[in-house]
Formats: C-alpha cells, sequence, structure tokens
C-alpha cells in the first residue's frame, strides 16, 4: 500500500512540476476580426436615444484598440461616426461602449457596479462574463475550428435598456 | 516504476526546448474584413490554422455521450487513435493498434482464442462492447471478442476508445470499456483503393491479406465498399501444454478473416451491411492438447437501419433498427477418437434490436437526450443438441430499457447526467446511473466521474448455470478523476485515476466437491467484490516532423478482493496473466518530406500464470518475466503518386511474446508471433475530382 501511494504521489508530483515548469498557453483572437464583430455589434445594437456619435471606451491594454480605430476610419460615410478612446474602469459612465481587455477582466465587477442599469454595452475579451454583467463575450470556439463566436447576455442587454436585432441574436451562443 | 518516470520526465524536457510558439498564428491579412456582416464573419473559414494535434484533441466523439463532444469534453477517459497513426505505425491487425492502449492486455481465453484485459480485470465475456460503427459486434452465445488477425484496420479513419464503463448508453455489454471503430464513409473515400499486406517470419508466412474499397458521396447519396481477405498464423512458436506435450503452431494455428462492410447514406436514412467471418484452428484446446487442428468459426452479419431526423432547430429524431446474426464458436465436425473430449458445438443466434430516442436542446445550456432501447435475444441449438438449464433447443429473451441523458453547461462546469434501466426476460433488471463533471480551466481539463455499469449474462452464461442457477446480472461501479493539459499547441498530456468495483461476477465455475451432485461445472454469481485501482498516462505530441505517443498504466487489487481462480498466490496486488506496469510507445518520424521511419515499444511488466501441473494435476505458478517488443515501420505516402507503401519488422528481437490465460484454468500461455518481416502497399485511385466540392 505504501509502494502503491508513493507511485501515485510520485506521479503526480512529476505531473504538477511539467506544467508548472511551462508558461501558460492559451488561444489568441485576430484582433482585426473582433474589430469587425464589434463594429458590427454596435450597428444592430439600439439604444433608447439613437446615436449619432458612438463613444467606445477600451479598458485594458488590448489590440483590438488600433484594429477599431483603423476600421472606424473606414467608415466615416456612415449614419454614426464613432470614437475610441483608452478609459479606466472609473471612466465606463462617460461612453456608449465598453470593451473590457482580457487582462482587465477583474475590473469588469467594478465596471458593472458603476453602469449599472445604464445603456452601455459591455464587451468583453474573456469568456463567460454575463455573470459579472457582460452583455457580449467573445471567446473561441474549438469544437468549431478555433473560430471565434461570441456569447449573448440578453437579460444584461434588457436590464441596460439597450435591444440587439436578430443579426447578433442568430449567430450568437446564448448565454445566461 | 523509477525507471518508467525518468522516461516520462525526460521526455518532456526533450519536447519542452523544442522551437517557440509562433506568435501570429498563422493569421493572414484581415483588413478586407471591414464590411463583413456577422453572418459572413461566423461563416468565415477559420484562419486560424489549427495544429494536427489540436484536430485530434478536438475531434467529435461519438461513443462517449450521444451528442458528440469533444475529447475533454466528452464524460469519459478516452484514447482517439486516428487514421493517419494506424497508417504510420504499419499496424496490419487491431490487435496491434489495441496494445498500445493503457490498461489493455491480451490474455489467451480458450481453443486458441485471444481476448482481451483491462485494467488488471479479464473482461472479454460481455465486458467490452467492441462497435464498428456504432454496430455492436460480440457474438451473442456469450458476448465474447475475438483477437489476431481478425479486424480490418486499412479502412479505419479512427478509432474511439472510451476507457471506462458504457452501460448507461450501451447496456449489458460495456461494462469495463468501450470500442468504438469508424471507418471511413463515401465523401472519406471518394475513390477505390486496393490494399495488400504479406508477412514472414522466417519458416513461415506470418500474416497475407488483400482489401479492396471504393466509396464515393455524389449529391445527398453517400456509398461505400470495403472488403478484406486475410490469412494468418497466431505464431512461429511452439505451444507446451501444462501436461507437458508441445507442437508447432505453425500450421496447428490458422486465422482466416473474411470481411466486408457495405455502407449507404441517402439524406437523412443510412444503411449498413457488416459481414465478417472468423475462422479459427484450435489445437490447444481447453486443457490438453489434441492429436490434430479442429477449425472453429465465428460468423456474424449485422444490418442497422438508421434514420435521423432534425424535425426543428431544438429537436432531432433518431430511429435505428439492427440485426445480428452469430454463430459463434462453431465445430461442426467430427472429432478423432483420441480427441473425443473435443465435442461438437453450434448455435445459431439472432438479435433483434430498435432504438428510438430524441435530443432535444430545451435551453441554451441543456441538452436532454432519451428514448427507448429495445432487443429480443434468441437462439438455437443445432445438431439435435438442447440449452442445459431449459432443455430445449430454441431460448428468447426479451430486454426493454428507456434510458436518459442531459447534458448541462454550468458557469463551473460541464455536468452529464444519465441512466438506463434495464429490464431483462433473462436476468431481471439493472439500472445504471453516471455522473460527469468536466471543466476546462485555460489549457486544463479536468474530468470526474461516477458510472454504475453491468454485464448482462449472455444466452451461453444463462443456460449453463451450475445447478440451474438464475444468474444475477453482474454489476460494476466506477470513479475516475482525469486531469488533461494542452501543454502547447502540439503537446497534449493526460492522467487518470480509477477505481473499479466489481460485484455478483460472473464467472464459470468447476466444482471440486468430494462428492457432486447436480451439474460438475457451470456459470455463477460470484460472492467476491473484485476490483481494481490505479492510474493511467497519456502523453502526445504531433509536429511536422512527426509525432510520438507515450502511454503508461498501472492497476492494483490490493485494496479489491479477487476470485480465486483469479488471484495470484502471494501477491495480493496482480491479478493471473496481466502485467501491473504497462508502457507503451509509438512514434513516426519525417525522413525528408516523402518517408517516415515509426518505431514503436510495448513493455509488460512481470506477469504470472499456469504452464504446468503437479502430479495430483494442481496447477505450478510460474512468473514471466518482463516482455519488451520492439517494431519498426518505414513508409511513405508520396513517393508514388497515389500509393502508400512501407516495410517493417515486428518484434525486432524476436522476443518470446506469450499471452497466459487471465483465470486459472490450466491452459498454457499461448505463444504470440515472433519477428516477422513485413510489406504494406495501398494504391487509390480517385473518383472524378468534379465530385470533389458537392
Amino acid at each position: 500500500m505504501v509502494i502503491v501511494r508513493r507511485t501515485y504521489i510520485r506521479t503526480l508530483i512529476v505531473f504538477l512540476i511539467c506544467i508548472s515548469a511551462l508558461s501558460c498557453y492559451g488561444q489568441t483572437y485576430d484582433h482585426k476580426e473582433n474589430a469587425v464583430y464589434i463594429y458590427n455589434f454596435i450597428k444592430y445594437t439600439s439604444w433608447a436615444q439613437k446615436k449619432t456619435v458612438v463613444h467606445v471606451g477600451i479598458v485594458g491594454d488590448s489590440r483590438v484598440e488600433d484594429e477599431l480605430r483603423r476600421l472606424f476610419s473606414k467608415k466615416i460615410n456612415s449614419s454614426s461616426t464613432y470614437t475610441v478612446k483608452r478609459i479606466t474602469s472609473a471612466e465606463a459612465r462617460t461612453v456608449d461602449v465598453v470593451i473590457v481587455a482580457e487582462a482587465a477582466t477583474d475590473q469588469l465587477k467594478a465596471i458593472d457596479k458603476q453602469t449599472a442599469r445604464t445603456p452601455i454595452l459591455i464587451i468583453t475579451e474573456k469568456e463567460n462574463m454575463a455573470r459579472q454583467g457582460a452583455c457580449i463575450s467573445f471567446f473561441i470556439d474549438e469544437d468549431n475550428d478555433y473560430k471565434t463566436g461570441y456569447q449573448l447576455s440578453i437579460r444584461n442587454c434588457k436590464a441596460r435598456g439597450l435591444s440587439v436585432s436578430e443579426q447578433i441574436q442568430n449567430n450568437a451562443v446564448l448565454t445566461r | 516504476m523509477r525507471y518508467i518516470l525518468f522516461i516520462i520526465i525526460s521526455i518532456f524536457l526533450a519536447t519542452l526546448t523544442y522551437g517557440q510558439e509562433k506568435p501570429a498564428d498563422n493569421i493572414t491579412d484581415t483588413s478586407d474584413l471591414s464590411n463583413l456582416s456577422i453572418e459572413e464573419l461566423s461563416k468565415m473559414k477559420s484562419r486560424y490554422a489549427a495544429t494536427d494535434m489540436e484536430k485530434t484533441i478536438n475531434l467529435a466523439i461519438e461513443a462517449a455521450s450521444r451528442k458528440p463532444l469533444t475529447m475533454r469534453k466528452s464524460p469519459s477517459i478516452i484514447t482517439v487513435i486516428t487514421e493517419e497513426e494506424i497508417e504510420r505505425s504499419g499496424a496490419r491487425d487491431l490487435m496491434q493498434v489495441l496494445s498500445l492502449i493503457p490498461g489493455m492486455e491480451f490474455n489467451v481465453d480458450v481453443e486458441g482464442v485471444i481476448g482481451l484485459s483491462f485494467r488488471g480485470l479479464w473482461a472479454n465475456e460481455g465486458k467490452i462492447s467492441l462497435q464498428i460503427n456504432g454496430m455492436e459486434v460480440n457474438e451473442i452465445a456469450y458476448a465474447s471478442l475475438q483477437f489476431g488477425s481478425h479486424y480490418q484496420v486499412s479502412q479505419i479513419k479512427k478509432i474511439e476508445i472510451i476507457r471506462g464503463p458504457g452501460s448507461a448508453i450501451y447496456g449489458g455489454c460495456a461494462e469495463y470499456a468501450v470500442i468504438n471503430i469508424i471507418t471511413q464513409k463515401g465523401e472519406d473515400m471518394r475513390g477505390a483503393a486496393v490494399n495488400a499486406s504479406l508477412g514472414n517470419a522466417g519458416a513461415t508466412y506470418s500474416r497475407q491479406d488483400i482489401g479492396l474499397s471504393a466509396g464515393n458521396k455524389i449529391n445527398e447519396l453517400s456509398y461505400s465498399f470495403s472488403g478484406m481477405l486475410a490469412r494468418a498464423q497466431r505464431s512461429n512458436g511452439t505451444y507446451t501444454d501444462v501436461y507437458n506435450n508441445s507442437y508447432q503452431m505453425p500450421g496447428n494455428a490458422d486465422l482466416k478473416a473474411n470481411y466486408f462492410n457495405v455502407a449507404l447514406k441517402y439524406k437523412e436514412l443510412s444503411v449498413q451491411f457488416i459481414y465478417d467471418n472468423y475462422q479459427t484452428s484450435t489445437r490447444d484446446n481447453i486443457l490438453g492438447i489434441m492429436s490434430k487442428p479442429y477449425p472453429l468459426d465465428f460468423l456474424s452479419c449485422m444490418t442497422q437501419i438508421k434514420y435521423n431526423k432534425q424535425l426543428n432547430k431544438k429537436l432531432q429524431l433518431l430511429l435505428k433498427l439492427d440485426h445480428k446474426y452469430s454463430e459463434p464458436w462453431a465445430f461442426a465436425g467430427q472429432a478423432e477418437h483420441i480427441d473425443s473430449d473435443y465435442l461438437a458445438y453450434g448455435m445459431k443466434a439472432n438479435t433483434y434490436k430498435a432504438n428510438v430516442a430524441i435530443l432535444w436542446d430545451p435551453l441554451y445550456w441543456m441538452n436532454i437526450n432519451c428514448g427507448v432501447d429495445a432487443y429480443n435475444d434468441r437462439g438455437h441449438r443445432t445438431m439435435d443438441e438442447v440449452f442445459r438449464t431449459d432443455s430445449t433447443n430454441t431460448v428468447s429473451y426479451m430486454n426493454y430499457a428507456p434510458f436518459t441523458q442531459v447534458l448541462m453547461k454550468t458557469p463551473y462546469a460541464n455536468i452529464t447526467v444519465g441512466a438506463r434501466y434495464d429490464i431483462s426476460t433473462a436476468f431481471g433488471s439493472a439500472f445504471n446511473p453516471r455522473l460527469g463533471v468536466t471543466k476546462k480551466a485555460g489549457i486544463f481539463n479536468f474530468k470526474l466521474l461516477y458510472a454504475s455499469s453491468f454485464r448482462a449474462p449472455a444466452i451461453e452464461s444463462i443456460q449453463y448455470g451450475v445447478d440451474n442457477m438464475k444468474l444475477k446480472p453482474e454489476r460494476s461501479v466506477t470513479f475516475e478523476f482525469e486531469a488533461s493539459a494542452k501543454l502547447r499547441k502540439d503537446m497534449y498530456f493526460s492522467v487518470n485515476f480509477f477505481d473499479v468495483t466489481t460485484t455478483d461476477a460472473i464467472r464459470y465455475f468447476v466444482k471440486t466437491d468430494s462428492v457432486i451432485t447436480g451439474f460438475r461445472d457451470g456459470y455463477r454469481n460470484s460472492d467476491r467484490k473484485i476490483g481494481s485501482q490505479g492510474f493511467e498516462l497519456e502523453y502526445r505530441y504531433k509536429s511536422s516532423w512527426g509525432f510520438i505517443n507515450l502511454a503508461y498504466s498501472f492497476y492494483t487489487i490490493r485494496n479489491k478482493d479477487v476470485d480465486d481462480a483469479n488471484s495470484v498466490p502471494g501477491h495480493r496486488s496482480m491479478t493471473l496473466g496481466t502485467a501491473q506496469n504497462k508502457l507503451a510507445l509509438m512514434s513516426s518520424i519525417n525522413i525528408g518530406r516523402k518517408m517516415y521511419i515509426s518505431p514503436s515499444v510495448n513493455f509488460l511488466d512481470r506477469r504470472f500464470g499456469y504452464s504446468c501441473v503437479d502430479s495430483n494435476d494442481n496447477g505450478i505458478l510460474a512468473a514471466y518475466k518482463p516482455q519488451l517488443v520492439l517494431n519498426v515501420y518505414i513508409g511513405s505516402n508520396s513517393l508514388v503518386k497515389n500509393c502508400s507503401f512501407g516495410i517493417g519488422i515486428t518484434n525486432i528481437t524476436d522476443e518470446h511474446i506469450i499471452y497466459p490465460q487471465a483465470y486459472n484454468s490450466l491452459h498454457a500461455p499461448l505463444p504470440g508471433m515472433g519477428r516477422d518481416f513485413f510489406l504494406k502497399v495501398n494504391y487509390k485511385l480517385p473518383f472524378n475530382s468534379r465530385h470533389k466540392d458537392q
């Protein structure tokens, strides 16, 4: 019995050492693609008051910021104009769309608290963030050839007085 | 043990030093995306180039739950062997492929038949369900399996091995494990192919086979055919029974397999037919050898009609009708006078099966599967024989099994809850619940699994009960925990712990009382609580230069009980015939761009068995030294257009391979094949390429 236990423990130790020796590896997004998704989310979301200028705030460091600037610069002929700026979580109330970078996910709860029931579309780069208040969360769909997908919380959108159109709903993975 | 851990650590460290991650993930310029809608974006092909390893671990597994899930999400411990791995390993037979699976070992049963043990437990009759495209191929009389040049591997797309119970889905033949062979379909073939292999083991041929396949998909119609004719020798060695009588195996242990599979699919309707005629010859019999080899035939014909209809976005209907005809263990001839203890045996058995199920997604986080499985087993003894218990030549048993399974995606974990309730006219009832919790956390994945499973007594077990005893189903409870990690895009590692407890084990029993009343032998339920515990490791590394698959398994029965027939006197932690430590390594390394070399290693630690008897006919326990089998295969699939071929050597060191019996019935270990040189060729003739995109 002692030998067996020792064997178990040794194997477990080897496993844990090997794991911890490695830097965590995670799939990365194509930020250009995410930027186009975000543009479409804004396009197919209705605010109670029609927006002619949509202010997008990014909390944390994300490559999607540059991609959005580039993309919005091409959209000058559309009915709305867009601004993009880096914000802190405390400034979340000053914009219409908050994008929470993956590294800043820990600030999501604070953002949700500060912006509760205000018409702000909260988009996170980290998946499964609906319970923390996200309206839309990106994820990499490993079951579907690593395509980018998004989870949509209609409940959170409604609580913020936002209405998302079928274009967004039809391709979303619905979450709470 | 220390050395094995050292090897594992070394391989880890070696692979960690290899290369750097590509930061760009092969994403091309995406500036042209700016005008795409959400729908267009979601329909766009993934621009991430998944590695071969990622493709493997994300293959949809059909056998583990009724809803296909990836290997890591499936609520079972799973090994997947891909078509490429089979081809590059040079394997010519399913037995060679399964010998690389952690916990799986081969042992002799009787009459030259080789069966499977799993996690240290003899598992040949009704404990492992072997399926081809979801059709169970275990014969009907005993629910046993026969290995050795039997199942075709050249047309396999992948093999899904559920290393754990499957009764909650598949019923009474999947108590310990499920092996599901998925063959190529019309859309995978898109052409015709001829394959052949020739093997020579010195004084005799080892295996010769030829196969033909064709298939295509035209509009909604998909069709495929594959067939094989094979003949082989079990061994080029010498068999010596427990009484020290011997014979040379070549010519006395022939194996012949004639197999074909036809599949048609049109829209939601699919039909499949399998013909499997496996012929062996036996001279080893049960105890002492016979004067000459006798043929022993296993014939199976299976038909399945399947209809899948998507009723709406959330609801799917599945209908299945199956028929299986089986003539197993058949010897229709007349034994020589000197071998009069070898009896003619004939049984024709049929299983008629119907399955109705629905797959329903009532909520975005929930999938429900429920339905009813009903089947009728009918056995008919031929040659004017009657079944022992019922004294009739025909028996029939009905089985009804409602089942349900709920898959729930929660923020904390994915949860699977399921159960199947079998009600049988043969053995009463068996309720088999299962619970699985799977959780992905970054690169890690965890599984916590509980399952109850059972072995339904097969026709001959029921009819051959000791003193007409009514057999109860054999019951098992299995707990498993798996932790796995996708260490890099091309590297995967998993470790799992298991605990199996079996009660009411169905055992063949011979009375040794001084005064025997009633029948001398037969099946009965054991009053012991048998089982095993242990762990299994799998490491997979697949890169542009080739791949390494390493599997290690360990079991002990120290904390469990075991029947006397399976115990090793003086060794509390082992069962007869199985190795506590098993290590299998399969690798393939590219040589240039067109060729590869695939070395493989299979190590089995010390085993115990009975090779001889004393003057009172009691078995004398023997310890068999550890067995190390080295193989190498050199092949190419692009040197000649449409042709893949290779040459290989199995058992390079001419190791004395043996298959000891995993229970004490005094059958001496059966020898395996020695050094064997072989050639494999596969020529594909693609059909017109205009069908490609249809």
